[in-house]
Formats: structure tokens, C-alpha cells, sequence
């Protein structure tokens, strides 16, 4: 005889098959790379997480957000750098240059065969307007140097500086940050904000403000029978998929769930689960070392020189670093191994930056004369700058030194920190960065930055003299930093605090990473499969 | 009634006038220049003053109102993104769905759950369930969005592995966020309802009601929880105006580009085109909300009805 089902049995039933059905439709269908290698042998797709909105996709601000892991696939530039870190100019879209007029105007020269994914042929006209458009866009970002383009034909223009620039590094961003497009395709494309057409290597198939962008290799790309381009221009995957994830946790999740391929900001804490955990098996881990650091510079006006070596020794790196987060680690020079330039003997061992000695810190206070007034610390008001700034405070104080933290926005830490404001504050904490160790020096050590001064207002001819004797061509070497850094050191100048480090995981089928300047580029990564 | 609505909607715009010439002043009041902000602090002065030019900056406060107000009121231009290049009215109306689709679906969790939980709490009062309602509601209310968001991840994308993590790729994605913007909003309404069902439980007419022999199920749906609406719909009606601005924190751990992001990155980069359209589409939302939670008490309360009818309105 049949059982008789009451309204309650049958609601439980019909809830419990819900939720069986709900539980087995719902499977993650993972959207990352399934681990195939195709016949043209390139990956078939790669999805990488980036914390930061890409925002756009002009070709304009190549250092906004996270624009580097995608941009350089898509537009391209007159020259880049060597892979190799070397510093060393390559040609890109253009093929070469002579310098004429001692080096004040260049004769350059564009390959004749750039077509952008519409057809359109980069002449130098597109050059010319893309440079114009970047100034009166009011995007001319160190253009110190640049004066003009003067178009000759189709493929050969002349670029007009300023005056003979002392060094590459002086005028990287017109030749290595300048994006060129053409104008027509400009135009076509309404200004190209979020339906890019660029020369490179990658076509935006994709893209969701705040979410994603979607590229698909470049068939027809100018550059592949172009064996003297640098090695980014090579697109070894398919679809290269980029997400923004921006919780560090929500992307390690993606990382351990199969949505994720790359991630280069797993906080060093989490790497653990990839270096010797589960995951071990599925990916790969490199500690990865930035080119920005952090650093800790007195206002030379207002604190001596016995002042600022007391607090110097006063610090503890290590201890900053901590309190800064997961991300840090102490910095032992003025600048990081990742710049181009960066040399074992320009660590900064046996000096303050790495001795910490409470004693000596006391001895250089009594000597300053400080009388226990409240300096005034400035740093932007960030979570890791807040945490270094609260830490320095503390271990200051361990030394007899008041400090007062003022942290405040972007632009006002930029306006106060000019000449003018210079009573307002006496210390400043911040970050730098640079194509290059010397590059990175600009703001600290270029009295052209204020006026015959330095960021932090110093007035030191000497200084000037070794610095600009570093950052030219025929000196940039390792002999002439390290006499830059000594000097730095005799007269307490700056205090290097942190170097900024994190966990770049990324799946076993890329066989080897590849680096641009010291970037990770996975589009550009050699791939294999088992 | 009309007439009442009609008028209402005359002094939106009002509202909306003064919601725009209130955070311009206070957008052009802000210290810094966002010029500066957004080249750096390796830009020169030269390319600094060409972008103020670019971004209108060069100009007179009078002028630079004028020019806002003519084009945000008659010509419904908002402007372009001072960092993202697009025009804020194309990003806003993109982001939008994502953010009513969380928002919205999140509310009505809060309304249905939160008011069914609060009218069984509050019809076993003293009792063990009204107490575990009470306390899962108090852990709930206490939680922060974000760690309750972080716990739904750990199990149901990295233990269960039947949700994704973040995205907005497809319907599944939506699914935790909704959950974990309404947990809080839920526990809340709960409270609410218990107590506003208390409040009625024990009138005179829910007495009347009773002594005529109805059944409990009647009484409660069309005796006590009519009159225990009220307080309740304010609650719903504030949630509503809120909705529109999104959850940063929740848009922030699943990573999804709504509202609540772009108005905080707004905020951050002092992208004031960005800072100021949010504002003037909060503000037109919550005056729509508002409007909408003062017809349904007409709808409910027949006696507010009558005086929206004589002319009258209830404060």
C-alpha cells in the first residue's frame, strides 16, 4: 500500500531536490587557462589578476593603475629598453636615429611597414600629432627635454630637444613612454577610451571598466618578421585574459579555485599554500622585488646634519617594515636589485641604513643640540605610510625625538613639500621609483627639482656634481653611484626604509616567466605542457 | 493625490538644483589641486598648468559653476571622467544594473526574511525561537560586511567550489554578494519587525480580533502585521535611497565594477566630475525613494490616505 506523503514530507523533498539541483548546476566553470598549448604555438588563454583599474584604454599615462601588464601589447612606442635590463635603446617603431646639431635635434627614422589592427600606416604625422595631442592633453610628464617634431616625409622626422639631453634616462619618456596610434584610427575609434586600435601585438577584444580586459593575439601584427624588437612583442598566448581582483585574498582564492593563471600581489604570508602546500603541484613562486622604495628624507633647512644621522641610527628597518604590512622588506640601499643599474657594491652595509644602535643615535642628538621640540613628520595618508610613519615616531622617541605625524592627500603632500611651505614640515617619508636606480634619484638628489634645490631642499653643489655625473651616459656606472651613495651617507642626506616585495604566483604551464624592465609580462612568457 | 505627487515631483527638482550647487562649492572648496594629483609629483609646472587648462581649472568659480549647472541641468551633461576619459553619464548607467542587481535583490532578502523572521519572533515571544532568532540576528548585526563576505568565499568558492570569487561574468557571481549584503539588513528588519509586531500584539483590536474566534494565521497577516508595517517601511525606505550608492566594501571583495567603486575612486582621485553625477543621482533616487515610502503609508494607513486626499500631508 502506498504511503501517504503529508504536506510537510512533501515541502522537505521539494526543498532537498532544489537544492541537489541548484548544488549540481552550480559547478565553477573555470575560465582559466585549460593547459593547452594550439597549432600556432601559442597558450590558448592565460587569465591574470591586477589589482588596479585599468580606468581607460587610451594610450596616455603609461603609470596609471595597472596599465603596464596590458599597454605595451597594445600600443607601442618610438624605442624601448633592452630585456635584458642593460638600459640599452632598441629600435621599436622606429628603426633607428642620428643625432645632428650635437645631439640637440634627432634625425629619426619609422619603419615603413607599421599598420595598426584597422589598416592604417603609421607615418610620421601620427608621431607628430600623438606627441602633440600627449602635451595639450596636459599628459607631458617629464618632457623636460622634448621641444618639437618637425615631420621631413612619410618615414623620417626630425626631434628637436631642448638641448642636447645628458642621457637616455633624461628623455625615456618621449622615446620609451610615448604611446604613437594613428590619428585616423584616433578618430574612428572616439578617442579610443574604451575601443583601443593600437599597433601591437594584442587586439582588446574585451573590456569592462573595473572588471576586465580581453585580448586576443595579433595575426597580422607589423612586428613579427622583425627580429630586432624586444622580446615583449612577442604574443605567446591566444587569449590573455586580465581581471581585476583588487582584495589580495579574494585573488589568492582564484588562485587555489583554477580561475586565476597569475598573481603577482599574494601577500608574502599567503605564499606558504604555493611554495610548499597543495598547490605546490599547480604553481610556480618568485619573491618579486619592485623598483619603488620607500625613503625617509629631513628638511636639510630646518634639521642638521647630527639631527638626521641620530635619527638614522635611531631607526630599525626591519621593525618599520613589520608594522608597514606583508608586502615589505628592508631596504638596504637607495634604490632595490630591480632597477637596470642596481649593483652588489652599491649596498649600503655597515652605515646607519643597516645599523641600528640607540647609543649612538642619543650621542648625535646631544651633539645637534636639539632641545626636545616637536618635529613634523609628512607622509601621505596611506595605510603603509600611516603604520612606517607611527613606527618611526615610536622609535624616535626611543632616541628623545618628538615627532608629530601629519599625513595628508597626494596633492597636498606635493604642494607643502615645495619651498615655500618649508617651515611646515621636517621630515617626509614617501616612495620612488624610476626606469633606473639614478632615474629614481631625480626628485631627491636634482636641485633642478625646486629651484636650486632638492625635494627634501637641499643646497649642496657637490651633491649636484656627483649626481649629475652618475645619471650621464659615458659615467653611469657602478663606481660613480657608489660615490654619490658615499657622499649621501657622510653628510646623512636620506634614510632608505623599504623595498617593496610580494608573492608572484603563476600556473606550472609557463615554462618561463618573461620580464620587461624588470616587469613580469605573461603575455610574452614561454609556455609548456605535459 | 496626483496633485501631491505632482508637487513632489516639482520640488525633486528643487532638491536636485541645490543637491548640485551644494557639492560643487563643496568639490571646489576641497584643498589641492587635482591637476597635480593626477600627473604626479614628477610633473612639471608647465604640464600641471596645461592640464588645469584642459580640465577647466583656469577658470573663475562663477564661471566654472555656471558652466556645470547649465550643462548638468539643461543639456544633462555630466561630464567627462577627470581619470577614466569616459563620459560619467555612459559609466553611470553601465554600473548601475550591477549595482541594483546586488542592491535591489539584497533588499528585497532583507524585506521578505528579515519581516517573516521578526513576525515568528515576535509571535513566540519569550520562547527558545524567538530567542535564536534574536541571537543569530545580534551576531549577524555585529558581523562586518566584509568578514561575512570573506567566510562565504572560504566556503562556498574555495571548500564547496560551487560559486565564483569575484566577477560579474554571470548570474552565479552575483549570488554571494547578495548574500552578504543582506545578512546585516536582514538581522536588522528582524529586530524591527519583532518589535513593531509586539508592539500590536497586545492591542485592543488584535484582542477584539481574537475573542471573535479568527484563526491566529488571519489575525496576524490581516490585523497585526498591517498596522506593524509602518515602522518597517521607513526602515525599507531609507535602505531603498541607499541602494543606488552601492557597497564599496562588498563591490571592493567580489570585484564588481558598480557605483560604490566608482563613486569611492572618485572620492580618492578627486575625480570631481565622478564625485559630483554620483551625488546628483543620489540625490534623485532618494527623493524617488522617499516619495515612494510616503504612497505606500497612503497605501497602508487609510487614514493618512484621507488627508493626502483633503490636500493635507502628514509629517
Amino acid at each position: 500500500m502506498m504511503k501517504e506523503i503529508s504536506r510537510r514530507d512533501f515541502l522537505k523533498g521539494s526543498a532537498a531536490g532544489m537544492v541537489a539541483v541548484a548544488l549540481s548546476g552550480f559547478g565553477i566553470s573555470a575560465s582559466a587557462a585549460s593547459g593547452v598549448i594550439l597549432d600556432n604555438g601559442r597558450y590558448e588563454k592565460l587569465v591574470v589578476a591586477i589589482s588596479e583599474d585599468p580606468q581607460d584604454l587610451e594610450g596616455d599615462d603609461v603609470n596609471v593603475g595597472s596599465r603596464y601588464y596590458w599597454i605595451y601589447g597594445v600600443y607601442e612606442s618610438l624605442f624601448d629598453f633592452a630585456d635584458d635590463n642593460s638600459g640599452e635603446l632598441l629600435p621599436c617603431l622606429a628603426s633607428g636615429y642620428e643625432e645632428v646639431d650635437d645631439g640637440a635635434t634627432w634625425l629619426v627614422t619609422l619603419n615603413s611597414d607599421i599598420y595598426d589592427w584597422d589598416g592604417n600606416n603609421i607615418t610620421s604625422s601620427d608621431v607628430k600629432y600623438c606627441f602633440d595631442w600627449i602635451i595639450n592633453n596636459g599628459q607631458a610628464i617629464r618632457f623636460d627635454y622634448f621641444d618639437s617634431i618637425e615631420v621631413i616625409d612619410d618615414y623620417t622626422f626630425y626631434m628637436h630637444w631642448t638641448e642636447t639631453p645628458p642621457a637616455i634616462s633624461e628623455v625615456e619618456f618621449p622615446l620609451v613612454r610615448t604611446l604613437i596610434f594613428s590619428e585616423k584610427a584616433y578618430e574612428d575609434h572616439n578617442g579610443m577610451t574604451t575601443d583601443p586600435c593600437g599597433t601591437g601585438c594584442y587586439k582588446v577584444t574585451e573590456f569592462t571598466a573595473g572588471s576586465k580586459v580581453v585580448m586576443e593575439a595579433n595575426d597580422e601584427y607589423w612586428g613579427l618578421n622583425h627580429t630586432e624588437l624586444s622580446g615583449r612583442h612577442t604574443a605567446t598566448v591566444q587569449t590573455y585574459e586580465l581581471d581585476v581582483v583588487s582584495e589580495a585574498s579574494t585573488a589568492v582564492i582564484g588562485l587555489e579555485t583554477g580561475t586565476l593563471d597569475v598573481c603577482s600581489y599574494v601577500p608574502l604570508s599567503m605564499l606558504e599554500e604555493f611554495q610548499t602546500g597543495a598547490q605546490s603541484a599547480n604553481y610556480k613562486v618568485e619573491i618579486i622585488t619592485q623598483g619603488d622604495f620607500w625613503y625617509f628624507a629631513p628638511n636639510a633647512q630646518t634639521v642638521n646634519e647630527d639631527l638626521r644621522r641620530a635619527m638614522f641610527y635611531a631607526l630599525d628597518n626591519t621593525t618599520i617594515c613589520t608594522a608597514m604590512g606583508g608586502s615589505y622588506t628592508a631596504a638596504t640601499t637607495i634604490g632595490t636589485e630591480a632597477f637596470t643599474d642596481y649593483d652588489e657594491s652599491l649596498e649600503l652595509t655597515d652605515t646607519f641604513v643597516t645599523e641600528y644602535d640607540l647609543d649612538k643615535a642619543k650621542e648625535y642628538v646631544e651633539a645637534s643640540g636639539y632641545a626636545g621640540e616637536t618635529l613634523t613628520l609628512i607622509c601621505v595618508n596611506n595605510e603603509a605610510a600611516v603604520a612606517a610613519a607611527t613606527m618611526m615616531q615610536l622609535l624616535l622617541a626611543q632616541a628623545g625625538i618628538n615627532i608629530e605625524i601629519n599625513s595628508v592627500t597626494n596633492d597636498t603632500y606635493n604642494t607643502i613639500t615645495s619651498p615655500q611651505y618649508s617651515d611646515q614640515w621636517d621630515i617626509m617619508i614617501n616612495t620612488l621609483g624610476g626606469s633606473n636606480m639614478v632615474a629614481s634619484w631625480h626628485l631627491m638628489m636634482d636641485n633642478e627639482v625646486n629651484n636650486g634645490l632638492t625635494f627634501s631642499l637641499i643646497e649642496d653643489e657637490t651633491l649636484q656634481e656627483l649626481y649629475e655625473t652618475a645619471t650621464a651616459d659615458a659615467t653611469h656606472d657602478a663606481e660613480h653611484m657608489r660615490a654619490v651613495l658615499d657622499y649621501v651617507v657622510e653628510h646623512a642626506y636620506f634614510y632608505p626604509v623599504a623595498k617593496i616585495s610580494s608573492g608572484l604566483v603563476y600556473t606550472k604551464d609557463i615554462s618561463e616567466m618573461f620580464y620587461r624592465e624588470g616587469y613580469y609580462t605573461p603575455g610574452a612568457a614561454s609556455f609548456s605542457v605535459e | 493625490m496626483i496633485k501631491y505627487v505632482i508637487k513632489r515631483i516639482l520640488s525633486m527638482i528643487v532638491i536636485l538644483w541645490c543637491a548640485g550647487l551644494v557639492i560643487f562649492t563643496i568639490t571646489y572648496l576641497v584643498p589641492g589641486d587635482p591637476a597635480s594629483l593626477l600627473l604626479g609629483k614628477e610633473a612639471s609646472a608647465e604640464t600641471i598648468a596645461q592640464k588645469r587648462i584642459v580640465m577647466g581649472l583656469d577658470k573663475s568659480y562663477l564661471q566654472q559653476l555656471g558652466t556645470y549647472m547649465f550643462n548638468t541641468f539643461l543639456r544633462l551633461d555630466f561630464g567627462t571622467s577627470w581619470v577614466f576619459s569616459s563620459p560619467v553619464i555612459d559609466e553611470l548607467l553601465i554600473r548601475l544594473p550591477r549595482t541594483l542587481i546586488v542592491g535591489l535583490s539584497a533588499m528585497v532578502l532583507n524585506v521578505v526574511i528579515g519581516t517573516l523572521l521578526g513576525i515568528f519572533a515576535g509571535t513566540h515571544e519569550g520562547k527558545w525561537q524567538d530567542s535564536a532568532v534574536m541571537i543569530i540576528a545580534m551576531v549577524f548585526i555585529s558581523a562586518p560586511d566584509f568578514f561575512v563576505a570573506l567566510l562565504l568565499i572560504l566556503l562556498f568558492s574555495l571548500k564547496l567550489q560551487i560559486l565564483p570569487a569575484y566577477g560579474i561574468d554571470s548570474w552565479k557571481c552575483y549570488i554571494l554578494p547578495i548574500i552578504s549584503s543582506s545578512l546585516g539588513g536582514i538581522a536588522i528588519n528582524a529586530r524591527q519587525a519583532r518589535s513593531s509586531m509586539l508592539e500590536v500584539i497586545r492591542a485592543d483590536f488584535v484582542t477584539t480580533a481574537r475573542s471573535k474566534g479568527q484563526r491566529e494565521g488571519v489575525i496576524v497577516r490581516k490585523h497585526m502585521l498591517p498596522n506593524a508595517m509602518m515602522p518597517i517601511i521607513t526602515g525599507v525606505g531609507g535602505g531603498l535611497a541607499t541602494v543606488i550608492a552601492g557597497s564599496p566594501v562588498i563591490e571592493s571583495v567580489f570585484s564588481i565594477p558598480g557605483i560604490g567603486a566608482y563613486l569611492l575612486s572618485g572620492v580618492n582621485q578627486h575625480d570631481y566630475p565622478v564625485v559630483r553625477a554620483c551625488v546628483i543621482f543620489f540625490a534623485l533616487f532618494a527623493s524617488i525613494a522617499i516619495l515612494l515610502m510616503d504612497l505606500c503609508y497612503a497605501f497602508l494607513d487609510p487614514r493618512i490616505k484621507a488627508q493626502y486626499s483633503k490636500g493635507k500631508k502628514v509629517g
